[in-house]
């Protein structure tokens, strides 16, 4: 059909803006269903969220592959538009308007959490290796660090020369972690009083993983977000630091 | 004008990266807090007198833009997760990632009420 060829044609080119109109509908779904369905109950954002994670689970399950809609030929331009240069650069961007005073609250406690958040995720990640029981040191490590970032784990495992196994695995782990900061914080977030600048500061740097806390909070509250994702920037930044050094020896020294 | 606000955004955007992936060279990693620095440097400089009180509403409006977008951009982000990969690393992948993040959240009201006792 010379139509469906020009249509897939358009959409390929203009990959970056199709990709707003596909983001657009999603949201509207969301707002459809959060209206009709839940009568307003739930947050619009977090509907959507929900939605492109289902989405992106089958648009894996269809490709075989790890980008989710992304890989999917027309809906290339999905991966420009959620790509990590416009990311970032919108993160930056929603530091506009954030407060120096409430950083400089934050500033103490929003590093202790980010050694806390590094450290912490790492023993629960080499425990949880341990009881399945992985015994080889590298391949512990590695699974810790994958507890930390989805990053973390491969840059400490290709560092230390774990098996490809436990980097796999570990990448899978910081998945996980992702996906499950962008649904337990909005759901967590009044039980855990996840309501100040500095509230924002310590869970960026206990979660660290910059895709789940930045979604967790923006369903959360956005006004949370730039204070969430400026401690959480530095938590990957330090997992790859302490991990392969200094986590990797001490884990050596015990087992 | 809009496109100043883009620009010093991007140029902050840049300087912050610089400084990251150069602290990672030093420390032989990528990029430690590149996003943060240039946040810091943006939350300074708005902070400015200058910035409130001389620079007209059409250059920050540039930069609000950026800010309103990353919601959408949020979206697309999530619409590329490996959700398959979480599934395949199996029960492993799942306890390590998931104990981890369950666990640093339940610590939070712990140190963010420390966070404000010390002020």
């Amino acid at each position: 059909m010379w139509l469906i060829n020009i249509i897939k044609d358009l959409l390929t080119k203009n990959g970056l803006i199709w990709a707003c109109l596909v983001v657009g509908v999603i949201y509207l779904v969301g707002w459809y269903l959060n209206k009709y369905l839940f009568r307003g109950k739930i947050n619009n954002f977090t509907l959507a969220m929900i939605i492109a994670l289902i989405i992106s689970g089958i648009a894996g399950a269809y490709t075989g592959k790890t980008k989710g809609l992304a890989d999917i030929p027309i809906f290339a331009g999905v991966g420009v538009l959620g790509g990590s240069m416009l990311r970032d650069y919108a993160i930056v961007a929603t530091a506009y308007g954030a407060k120096i005073e409430e950083i400089k609250k934050g500033g103490v406690m929003a590093v202790i959490s980010l050694l806390i958040g590094v450290v912490g995720s790492f023993i629960i990640g080499v425990i949880i290796a341990l009881l399945f029981g992985i015994k080889d040191v590298k391949d512990m490590t590695t699974i810790g660090a994958g507890a930390c970032t989805f990053i973390v784990g491969p840059v400490t495992g290709e560092s230390i020369g774990a098996s490809s196994q436990a980097i796999a695995l570990s990448v899978a782990a910081g998945v996980v972690k992702s996906v499950l900061a962008m649904i337990l914080i909005p759901a967590l977030g009044k039980p855990l009083k996840i309501k100040s600048p500095q509230a924002a500061m310590v869970v960026g740097g206990l979660v660290g993983t910059t895709s789940g806390t930045v979604a967790g909070l923006t369903a959360l509250d956005p006004a949370l977000v730039p204070y969430g994702a400026m401690t959480a920037t530095f938590y990957t930044g330090l997992g790859c630091l302490l991990c392969p050094s200094i986590l990797y020896i001490i884990v050596r020294a015990i087992f | 004008m809009e496109i100043y606000g883009l620009a010093i955004l991007t140029a902050l955007f840049l300087l912050g990266e610089t400084i990251g992936y150069s602290l990672g060279k030093l420390l032989n990693v990528g990029d430690v807090g590149g996003v943060g620095f240039a946040m810091l440097f943006l939350i300074l400089l708005t902070n400015t007198k200058y910035w409130n009180e001389k620079v007209s509403e059409k250059t920050k409006s540039g930069m609000k833009f950026v800010g309103a977008i990353y919601v959408p951009i949020i979206v697309a982000m999530v619409l590329q997760s490996n959700i398959i990969g979480a599934f395949k690393g199996g029960f492993i992948a799942f306890l390590a990632g998931g104990i981890a993040v369950v666990g640093m959240l339940l610590l939070t009201p712990l140190l963010s009420r420390y966070a404000k006792i010390k002020k």
